[in-house]
């Protein structure tokens, strides 16, 4: 269990690859535990799956590559939050939602700050934004 | 000299009311906030046929007459299947078909109606924006909130108001009102003009409690109107909204602009209805608020940000 590793990735599909069962693969063939935390798929379009895979390193590059042979892009990330300033209307929702205090609102001109170092990346301000105006990146 | 209201509240609490009051000729005030009453009246030149229904992006509009259409604001998209039992995500409504019409996008445009009165029922579907409209005016009506409220949420899950999401356990507290709307309100009678996201609206209806504002929605800037879409609550239009107060020759009116420190608001536990306490607006302005020892973070859909701008804009002083 020791040698085991974790890692997260995006998955991105073109349209003809939605239908493989890639999870399957993962799991039967190089023998890992995935966590699918995010998907989303669509036949007329590029689809993503956000996995968490545990397993030993050379089995977690083996399937590294099989995807790669799949015409599936992988893209090993960490998550963050990004704030969209044209679209922000400084309404402060966020800043009440936030638990830490990534969001807060400046004294003086009453614009909505974000300081990314304090950002757990909860996701309640993406939920809840009025004007979507928070944003999931992914960082690679 | 023209001050807008914070300008003022400052200046009267350094050198009290009496030093400015020979100097100053008007305040400006701005608020830019989600207002319940709102709707768009637009007309077209011709149709060609008598409508009894009509949509636009599949949001309903009220026909009114040969020609004309009402469009408010809170009205749903009929294909939003997500809140056809519960409030969902509100994904689009009618604040958004505002808002993408003052960006002027062509928008999916579905009438019924009868070409003449011996003539089948007929559709008639085009792509329309803004720019093939014939008239349409803005109207937004203000209603005086003796007590405006704040939200506190005592249960243990997230709940919704018109302020939108409310943390749980007296995590935060959610306003809506800058404040400053009732200002407006109560000094109606001597605004000078109206600032109407972006144009210039006027004083179409002055009652006891209710003060009506018109404005031309072909002229609006988007930079002052969002789409606002709250989980769980439903959809609204945040708007700017703007008045010059007439000071000159009415100093009197001075007295009745209300300090930070003295409008209080009431603060309600969403979850059980009951009235906790009354906090001066200066705690919500500086995003944390005090209730029985326990400081709370304070959460608005009120743009302060905007707000400001708008004033400084009709101060002339942007």
């Amino acid at each position: 269990m020791a040698d085991k590793i974790s890692k997260k990735w995006v998955l991105q599909f073109p349209p003809n690859q939605v239908d493989k069962p890639i999870a399957y693969h993962l799991v039967k063939d190089f023998n890992l535990v995935i966590n699918i935390l995010q998907a989303s798929a669509h036949e007329e379009k590029e689809s993503f799956m956000i996995v968490e895979v545990i397993g030993r390193k050379k089995d977690i590059d083996n399937a590294f590559d099989f995807l790669q042979t799949q015409e599936i892009e992988v893209v090993d990330m960490e998550k963050g939050i990004t704030l969209n300033v044209n679209t922000c209307i400084h309404c402060g929702l966020c800043v009440g939602l936030c638990p830490t205090t990534a969001l807060t609102i400046d004294p003086k001109t009453h614009e909505v700050c974000f300081e990314k170092k304090d950002c757990v990346v909860c996701d309640l301000c993406l939920k809840y934004c009025p004007v979507a105006a928070i944003e999931m990146e992914f960082l690679k | 000299m023209i001050l807008t209201y914070e300008q003022l509240l400052s200046e009267v609490k350094l050198n009290g009311l009496k030093s400015i009051s020979s100097k100053i000729q008007a305040v400006a005030l701005g608020v830019f906030e989600p207002l319940d009453h709102v709707r768009l009246t637009m007309g077209f030149k011709s149709l060609g046929l008598k409508p009894f229904s009509a949509k636009i992006q599949n949001v309903p509009l009220s026909v009114q007459g040969e020609r004309e259409f009402i469009l408010t604001p809170t009205t749903l998209s009929l294909d939003d299947a997500m809140n056809t039992h519960f409030p969902g995500d509100f994904i689009y409504g009618g604040a958004f078909v505002l808002e993408d019409l003052m960006n002027h996008k062509p928008l999916d445009f579905r009438v019924f109606g009868y070409p003449t009165d011996l003539m089948d029922r007929q559709e008639l579907r085009k792509s329309i924006s803004v720019d093939e409209l014939h008239y349409g005016y803005l109207d937004v009506e203000l209603r005086k909130e003796l007590h405006p409220t704040a939200y506190v949420n005592g249960s243990d899950s997230l709940k919704f108001s018109e302020n939108g999401a409310v943390k749980n356990n007296f995590q935060s507290i959610n306003f809506k009102t800058s404040g400053l709307l009732q200002s407006i309100i109560d000094l109606a009678s001597h605004v000078e003009t109206v600032f109407m996201a972006g144009t210039t609206g006027i004083l179409s209806s002055l009652g006891e409690s209710v003060v009506r504002f018109s404005g031309d929605f072909l002229r609006m800037d988007t930079l002052y109107a969002s789409g606002l879409s709250l989980k769980g609550y439903g959809v609204m239009l945040a708007l700017g909204l703007g008045a010059l107060i007439r000071v000159e020759g009415n100093v009197h009116i001075l007295d009745q602009i209300i300090s930070n420190e003295d409008r209080l608001y009431k603060v309600v536990d969403i979850a059980a209805q009951k009235e906790l306490s009354r906090i001066p607006f200066k705690q919500f302005r500086d995003s944390m608020v005090v209730i029985d020892d326990g400081a709370y973070k304070v959460g608005s859909l009120t743009s302060l940000y905007l707000a400001e701008r708008i004033a400084r804009r009709l101060a002339g002083q942007e």
